[in-house]
Formats: structure tokens, sequence, C-alpha cells
């Protein structure tokens, strides 16, 4: 039985953009800094490649296909991910927990060539150009696209991934890939048994309010797994070392890019509230107004 | 038939879901500026509707061969779907029905929802961002080959080519994209909030969620003289414009904007719906709570809750509460996470400590009364619903309301 985890780099929430330094246009620890040979017009962060991590969501997905071959031993891993070279990092994490194989599809041209930013690949400019930020450069359904055709061919009984990425927030790459390859696909799967290697797959998915709904889903399938499912393993120091030396197999895959669909044309930094007002002062007087705005409501007595 | 801006509605027993109805209303506003027409569709199951046997049943939708969708009418005794249609604000509807639909399951939801879209050929098809809408919504979009741009909160029209944009939140809320489809039809997933920036009348008030909103819908299309209402049943798409919207009795023996259509029949044999499960751990009770004080990850290690009860404490009635970052940890249980995976809490006070208020946190509390957000980082996301800010570390901020409590109430 094979398995394939898809994971993403993403920016860590820690790296910067949750706290820029200076609102103005700094981002965060980091320096803007023009793309090395490529439009001077357009500038992008950027950020040493310890900052980028594994998406939390797919390390719950990895974690998952990790107990399933505890429990079914002749299952073989494959950890996948799409991006330029900075995202072997997360397929070397992928291997040091315990993934059997692992593939990066390489989409970023090589460092030879002039890099192009995402936006000016279709010659826009981005519709606000205060800041960018950087952008996953491909939208979720060129990554499924990209997976989906690279998948050509190949047989997986099992793919997962997280629910979504901690930075894009879309949600969608999995039930897209799971519509290109015509498998059957559940989203927020918060439990997972597989009744035996050939399937089918009991799930739990979660919905609003908390609510669940069970399925049971023949093989191969794809499921996106909901954060809490399970607390991802720290690699073992065997594994550490035994990761050193596994190679990660490279394609490229930037021809396998469709035409895209739909394009994000700029981004921006939310502006600060109009509704909110905010407190300021000393700490101690900023207490005080806060226990005199609950008093004044009612909500504390006298 | 065809109309321009398609919703897919999602129905309970109680009538359509909140997060539809305000579906619907971003929707109206997008045909206006599009100008196009505004058609619902609501997949399910409703008592009352049953598919008429035989030939009376004429076909409202030329639908190609060997597709399985077929009209038929409706029982005048289906009161809830009276509610259903008033729901809708008068736009044309038609009601999906079928067994499969009755469980939900993706796949039955594609299989049947995927033939109907591509014969109404629509420019936009709106879902609610709901866990059935981000579920279902991108397979949707593969079928059709449309674009697809998910928890879209906003939209605006390019001035130079007139371009649809559509607003959405990444990086925990804290940073805005805009995204532009490059081929129709265009699937959109819809969060609550896109209603309200699309126009001014819904607030965020303290109303029952929906009601200001169909008010508005209707209010909005009445024609008053429009006595097309006895026209032929289903497929009239003139129809689209309701009259007789005044009371919750919409006439029935006219649904003159319903169309009735059964799904496929057939499941697909690879995904078995087994049906919703008990709650397993009963969820919290926050409704007799005036004050909810919820922590996230800010509060950084486990042993910080006791800060945040001892603030709960000052309130005669608070509960506590907490993000799903929080649950994930281990730190609370998950009977207490407030959220669109958890509950959905609307109190007249809620103190967020150490919460960015990422999408799915707001989807559970952005219509309490009256939102304090407490977190370090003066960029969170939750400042942009709370009403009032305090921007510093919540180890200090807490002890220092502790401390001014004791001072008005000294030995109290």
């Amino acid at each position: 039985m094979n398995i394939l985890v898809c994971i993403k780099q993403i920016l860590a929430p820690e790296s910067g953009w949750e706290s820029p330094a200076d609102p103005g246009g700094s981002f965060g620890k980091n320096e803007i800094t023009a793309v090395k040979g490529g439009p001077q017009t357009f500038t992008e962060p950027s950020f040493a490649d310890d900052c980028y991590r594994m998406n939390p969501y797919d390390e719950n997905a990895l974690e998952e296909a990790l107990r399933i071959r505890e429990q079914f031993p002749e299952v073989k891993i494959d950890a996948l991910s799409v991006g330029p070279d900075r995202c072997r990092r997360v397929l070397r994490r992928a291997l040091e927990m315990g993934a059997d194989r692992a593939v990066q599809l390489q989409v970023a041209p090589p460092p030879s060539e002039a890099p192009e930013p995402p936006h000016s690949r279709e010659g826009s400019k981005p519709a606000h150009p205060t800041e960018s930020i950087p952008d996953p450069a491909l939208t979720p359904f060129e990554t499924a696209a990209v997976i989906a055709s690279y998948l050509r061919g190949k047989s997986y009984d099992l793919i997962l991934t997280g629910v979504m990425a901690e930075d894009g927030m879309a949600g969608q790459t999995g039930q897209l890939l799971a519509a290109l390859l015509g498998i059957p696909c559940a989203t927020a799967v918060i439990t997972e048994r597989l009744l035996s290697s050939h399937g089918p797959v009991y799930v739990e998915r979660e919905e609003d309010g908390g609510e669940r709904s069970a399925y049971e889903i023949t093989l191969p399938a794809l499921l996106t797994i909901q954060s809490g499912i399970n607390r991802p393993r720290y690699p073992a120091l065997s594994h550490v070392l035994r990761a050193r030396t596994q190679e990660i197999t490279k394609v490229a895959a930037a021809e396998l890019l469709p035409p895209p669909r739909e394009r994000v044309v700029g981004s921006r930094r939310r502006e600060s509230s109009t509704q909110c007002a905010f407190l300021t002062g000393p700490l101690p007087e900023q207490a005080r107004q806060f226990l005199d705005f609950c008093r004044q409501r009612g909500f504390l007595n006298t | 038939m065809s109309a321009g801006i398609v919703v897919i509605a999602e129905a309970t027993p109680a009538g359509l879901t909140p997060a539809s109805i305000k579906t619907i209303f971003f929707a109206r506003r997008l045909a206006d500026v599009a100008g196009e027409g505004l058609m619902v569709i609501i997949p399910g199951r409703f008592p009352g509707a049953e598919p008429i046997a035989g030939e009376e049943a004429a076909a409202a939708i030329s639908l190609p061969e060997g597709q399985r969708h077929r009209s038929g009418k409706l029982d005048n005794n289906a009161s809830n779907i009276s509610a259903l249609l008033e729901q809708t604000g008068g736009a044309e509807t038609i009601l999906l029905v079928g067994e499969s639909l009755d469980a939900y399951s993706a796949e039955a939801w594609k299989d049947s929802l995927a033939p109907l879209c591509r014969e109404l050929d629509p420019h936009f098809l709106c879902l609610p961002h709901t866990s059935r809408g981000w579920d279902y919504g991108p397979g949707l979009a593969i079928r059709l080959e449309a674009a697809l741009i998910g928890a879209v909160e906003g939209f605006r029209r390019e001035e130079e080519d007139g371009a649809f944009l559509f607003r959405r939140s990444i990086l925990k809320g804290q940073w805005q994209q805009e995204v532009r489809p490059e081929r129709r039809p265009v699937v959109l997933t819809v969060l609550p909030e896109a209603a309200a920036a699309a126009g001014s009348a819904v607030t965020h008030s303290d109303t029952a969620p929906g009601r200001a909103e169909t008010a508005d819908i209707r209010s909005r299309h009445i024609a008053p003289d429009d006595t097309k209402a006895e026209a032929d049943t289903a497929g009239d798409t003139a129809g689209a414009t309701g009259s007789d919207t005044r009371g919750t009795n919409l006439s029935l023996s006219a649904p003159r904007c319903v169309t009735f259509l059964t799904a496929p029949a057939r499941p697909d044999p690879r995904c078995r719906p087994l049906g919703k499960l008990p709650a397993g751990e009963a969820a919290y009770d926050f409704s007799a709570a005036e004050v909810i004080v919820a922590a996230g990850q800010g509060i950084g290690v486990a042993e910080n809750l006791g800060l945040i009860q001892r603030l709960a404490g000052l309130f005669p009635k608070a509960a506590v509460g907490c993000s799903r970052a929080v649950c994930d940890r281990g730190w609370m249980e998950y009977r207490r996470q407030i959220g669109m995976t958890g509950r959905t809490v609307a109190p007249p006070l809620y103190i967020a400590c150490g919460i960015s208020g990422a999408m799915p946190h707001l989807a559970g509390m952005r219509d309490s009364r009256c939102i304090v957000a407490v977190n370090r980082d003066k960029n969170a996301a939750i400042f942009q619903v709370a009403h009032l800010g305090v921007v510093a570390d919540l180890l200090a901020f807490i002890p220092a309301v502790l401390e001014q409590a004791d001072r008005s109430h000294p030995g109290a």
C-alpha cells in the first residue's frame, strides 16, 4: 500500500509577517530586498531559509500516515512538495519524521535564470502596489494540477494532506487534486481508520459547529487532515541521521503548469480597524479604563 | 433557462442556514452590479415535495439525454418550503430534491449539481463558505472547469476592463489578497462578511442574523403590481421579481419562480455516508453567560489559563472559552472551543485574550454585541471586529486589571 503526503512549505508566522517592526513598509525582522536579477520595480521580502517551516496541518497529515504504517508495516510513505529549492527543507523534515521517500516538484526556475515574481507572470502589476508579501507563487489549482500531472501513471492508495495551509488559508488543494484524479475525497478529517490495507477507510469529518459526520470511502481516496487529529512526533535521532543520506528526488515541473484559472493580482496589509477604540496610556491606566468600560455597560457590579 | 448568478443554498428543517441567506444577499449585490439575473438552487430532501409520476411533470429545464433531472410539483402543504422560498427573497428558485442529497456527501452533491450548473451556465456560482461549500466547491469547480475563489469577503470591479476582483484574507487575516478569475464560470465560496461588505443594510447589530438581510432583500425586489404571479408554475424565468412577499404565506399554488428537480438517484458507491454522529462530549453551554472570556494561543503556556479564569471571575455571569489552537494543544477541552468548528456564540460581551482572529474563529463570535480584544500585536485581525482594543501582553495586562479591580473593592 502506498501513501502520498502532500506538504507545503510556509513562511512561519513568527518570521515577521505577524509583527512587523515598521508597518510602513519593512517586513519585520527581515529586510525587503529587490528580487535579485528580477525586475527592479517589484520588490519582494526575502526571508532566510530557516524562516520557512512545514505547514502544521500537513504535519498532522504526515503523522497520520506514519500511524497507518505502524499498523500496516507494508505501507510505503512518499512525501511530496511543490516549490522552489528551499522547500527541500520540509521534505528533509518529512524524511526525519519517517517518510520513506521524498519528491520535490520544482516549479521555480533554476537560480541561473532571472526569477520572475509570481505577479508578473501574466504581465500585470499588483492592484495594490503598496507592499507585497511572499505570495505563494501558485494558486491551489495550479498546485493541484502540477501534482495531478506528476501522478499520472503512478498509483497511490491514499493521499493525505493538511486541511489548509496556514499562510494561504484556502483549503482547496486537496479537493482539487482529488477531483482532477477522479477519486473520492473527505475534508477536515478528524478521525481516520483503515479497515484493511486495501480499504475501505472509515473517516469522521468535522462540520460547522463541531458536529461530525462519518463516511466509509473506498480506496484510492484523498483525505484532508484537520488539526487536533494527532500530535505530530519529533523526529527520532536515528531517523534524523538516516535522513541525511536519503535522496530527495527533484522533478522539473514548470512545464506541468496549466494556464491559470484565477490569479492573485495584489496583496496588502489590512488597514487598521476603524471601529476599534484602542486604549492608551500606562498599563494600570488602561486596566482602569477597561474596568470602567465594563462597569458602564453593566457587566461589573458598581 | 439561464441565470448569470447562481447561489447554491443549504437548507435545514428550520429553513435556509444564516450563511446561505448572507450568500444570497451577496449574490444579489453581485447580480445588480453585473446586471445579471439571480437564481437559487436548494439541494436537499424536502418533505412535501415529491416527484410526480408520469408525464404530468413537464420538463422545466431541458437537460441533455441521460441526465436524470426531472421536474415535479410541490405539495401545497409543504410549509417549510414556503418558508424557504421566502428566504430566497423572491429569486427564481430550484429545489433540487433527492434521496442522495439527504445525508450530505460531497460526491452526491457534485454529481447532482454539476450537470445542472453546466446547463444553467452561470457567470458566477456562489456557495456559502461553510464546511460543506468549502468541501464540495473545489471539486465542483473542476467538473465545470471553472475558476475558483474561496473565503470571499468582498468584491470590486476593475475600472479599466470591468473585471470582477474578489477579496480574501491570508496570513491569519492580517493580509488581504485580490483574486481575478481568468475564465467563467467562477465558483465563489462566500463568507458572511461579504454580505456586510455588499450592502450597508447589514450592520454589526444584535438583531438575529439573517432577519435584516431578508427584509432588505425583499423590500428591494417588491414589484407592487406584478400580477404575473398566477403564471405558469415551473420554468417561468420572468417571475424572478417577487410580488407577494409581505407575509409568510407565500402562495404555493403559484410558485411562479420555483422549479422542482429530482437529483440523480445513483449514489456514488465509493463514498457512503454513515450519518451524523452523536456529540461525544456535550458541548459547553455558553448561553447563560453574559461575558465570555476566550483564550487564544497568545496565552503561551497552559499554566496561564489561570489568569484567564481569574479575569472571568471578576464578572458575575462569565464563562471561559477558547480558540481551536488552544484545544489542539490540549490546554482546554474541545467542548469549549469557539469558532467555525466549535460553538457559535453571541454574548453581550466577548473578551478575546491572545486570539489572532483568523477567519474560523471570527465565524464563531463576530456577532457578539460587544467585543474587547487584548493582543500584543496591534495588527492582529481580531481588532477588525473589536470595539475596544488593548495592545498589551496578557501576562501584564490581566494582572493589572485584577489589581485595579482589587483596589476598587478592597477586601472583596
